[in-house]
């Protein structure tokens, strides 16, 4: 029995300590490997529910100070909390058979009449089975809040919106970023494919239209930018990507897109652009124009240097390197006002 | 056989600094200077001699024609291989050097400012015909 293989942590709540040798002998015969804590208040219940964290409790059903019904809400409350279940069975007296259906109402998981303890360890069995399962279940849950809301997120965080439509019945589902990216509130409007082509930029619908319907027709997947205008009238630039699901009869059944808002991609790459152009300009104003003047520069000075009487005349070659200087100034100037205007 | 030295550049000082290089490396005395391609077809136009030689030392970069307009202007007359052509520009564009190496008539791409080792080098290209200097070449400039 793998439920008891594990080490098992029993908080009993019984105020005679007969009872709990009893409860505890029958634990062990039938092979249990248990630890177990004892309590008989309301104070301490709730300490070791925090403290010992039990995996089942079994919990007799009137003490002088506390009762079973009152430990089943304060139970409840902790599995709330904690979001787990946790098995709780009644080990008592004799009771009522109303008594026992009250109880089990309330949430125990089932009663034990303490001249009947050899049913105990089957109890315990199939109680902690039932809460393994029910564990599960709340997990798989929880997991799916979780990715749900982690696909939210991320729909937020990179502008991405997704659709689907049902080929069968036609009927078409937003998402929440879908919704986002047209300018709309999420679900504020009915979605249906004649809104989602009239959100389209008017210049790419028809593109838009056949590549969809190719790809429904015999295709699997597509991938394409278009322009959309939102009901705030902006032009946002998307990149979307389209997926169909068939049946092995080749049959659409379901077709899912994702659109990414690139609009902020688009006008980096155009500034770039610009920018490379401008620099371009200016790599060309290197190699062509400041060259220019210098080399003139570099021929008058070296006739200066071999500077000869019956040569050209001196004070027309240094008025020569002056102008060309002057000349070399203005066009360094204009590389510098071009170089600022990249930087913008 | 002859030959003329041409020299095309829209600047007025660039045009004087190679006159005076050209000289004073006697590759020419008498180097006719140019500062445009129109005005230099117009010469030829008026004065060509399909016996003598022509080296043409010329800009790239001119306003109206710049010098692959007038390469290929030279082309339209049917001008014999008697006209050779030296680039001369102060562009260190290797597209502009590419580009030069189209052209048949081009024997020599000369980066600005040029100086005495460098006329010497074109005169030593066997492309270069009647250059004087040249101690194989027979037929010298008097």
């Amino acid at each position: 029995m793998k439920v008891m293989e594990r080490h098992l942590k029993v908080l009993i709540l019984e105020d005679c300590q007969d009872d709990v040798d009893l409860i505890e002998r029958e634990l062990k015969r039938g092979n249990i490997n248990f630890a177990s804590r004892v309590v008989n208040k309301k104070n301490d219940f709730e300490d070791a529910l925090k403290v010992f964290e039990p995996d089942i409790i079994l919990s007799d059903h009137s003490m002088p100070m506390f009762n079973s019904i009152e430990a089943l809400r304060l139970c409840k409350e902790y599995q709330n909390d904690k979001n787990i279940c946790l098995p709780f069975i009644l080990v008592t007296g004799a009771v009522s058979e109303e008594f026992a259906v009250l109880c089990i109402k309330a949430g125990a998981d089932d009663y034990i009449l303490k001249d009947r303890l050899k049913r105990l360890p089957a109890s315990i069995e199939s109680a902690l089975e039932k809460a393994r399962v029910e564990n599960e279940r709340r997990k798989a849950l929880n997991d799916l809040i979780s990715n749900e809301a982690l696909m939210k997120e991320t729909e937020y965080l990179a502008k991405l919106g997704s659709w689907q439509a049902d080929m069968i019945t036609g009927k078409v589902m937003w998402s929440e970023g879908t919704y986002r990216l047209f300018g709309y509130e999420p679900f504020e409007v009915e979605p249906s494919l004649e809104k989602y082509l009239s959100i389209i930029h008017p210049d790419d619908v028809v593109a838009l239209k056949i590549q969809l319907d190719a790809m429904i027709h015999s295709g699997d997947s597509l991938e394409h930018e278009f322009r959309i205008i939102d009901r705030q009238n902006n032009i946002r630039h998307v990149n979307s990507k389209v997926v169909v699901h068939r049946n092995a009869a080749g049959m659409a059944l379901r077709v899912i897109g994702f659109n990414i808002d690139i609009s902020e991609l688009k006008k980096q790459t155009r500034e770039i652009e610009s920018q490379n152009k401008r620099l371009k300009e200016i790599a060309w104003m290197q190699s062509h124009e400041v060259r220019g003047p210098l080399a003139r520069m570099m021929g008058l000075i070296s006739l200066v240097t071999d500077f000869k009487q019956n040569g050209p005349n001196l004070k027309e070659l240094l008025d020569n390197v002056v102008i060309s200087a002057k000349e070399l100034d203005v066009i360094i100037r204009n590389i510098v006002r071009k170089t600022e205007q990249i930087e913008k | 056989m002859n030959y003329t030295v041409m020299i095309i550049d829209d600047d007025p000082i660039t045009l004087f600094l190679q006159k005076v290089i050209i000289e004073k490396s006697d590759f020419s005395l008498t180097p006719i200077a140019f500062l445009n391609g129109y005005e230099t077809l117009e010469y030829l136009r008026l004065h060509y001699d399909k016996n003598m030689s022509y080296i043409i030392f010329l800009d790239i970069n001119m306003p109206g024609m710049n010098g692959w307009q007038f390469i290929e202007g030279l082309d339209k007359y049917n001008y014999e291989k008697n006209i050779t052509i030296v680039i001369v520009s102060s562009s260190i564009d290797m597209a502009d050097y590419a580009k030069a190496n189209t052209y048949k008539r081009v024997i020599a791409y000369l980066e600005k400012p040029i100086d005495i080792d460098m006329i010497n080098r074109v005169k030593k290209n066997p492309l270069v015909r009647h250059i004087p200097g040249d101690k194989e070449d027979s037929s010298r400039q008097s």
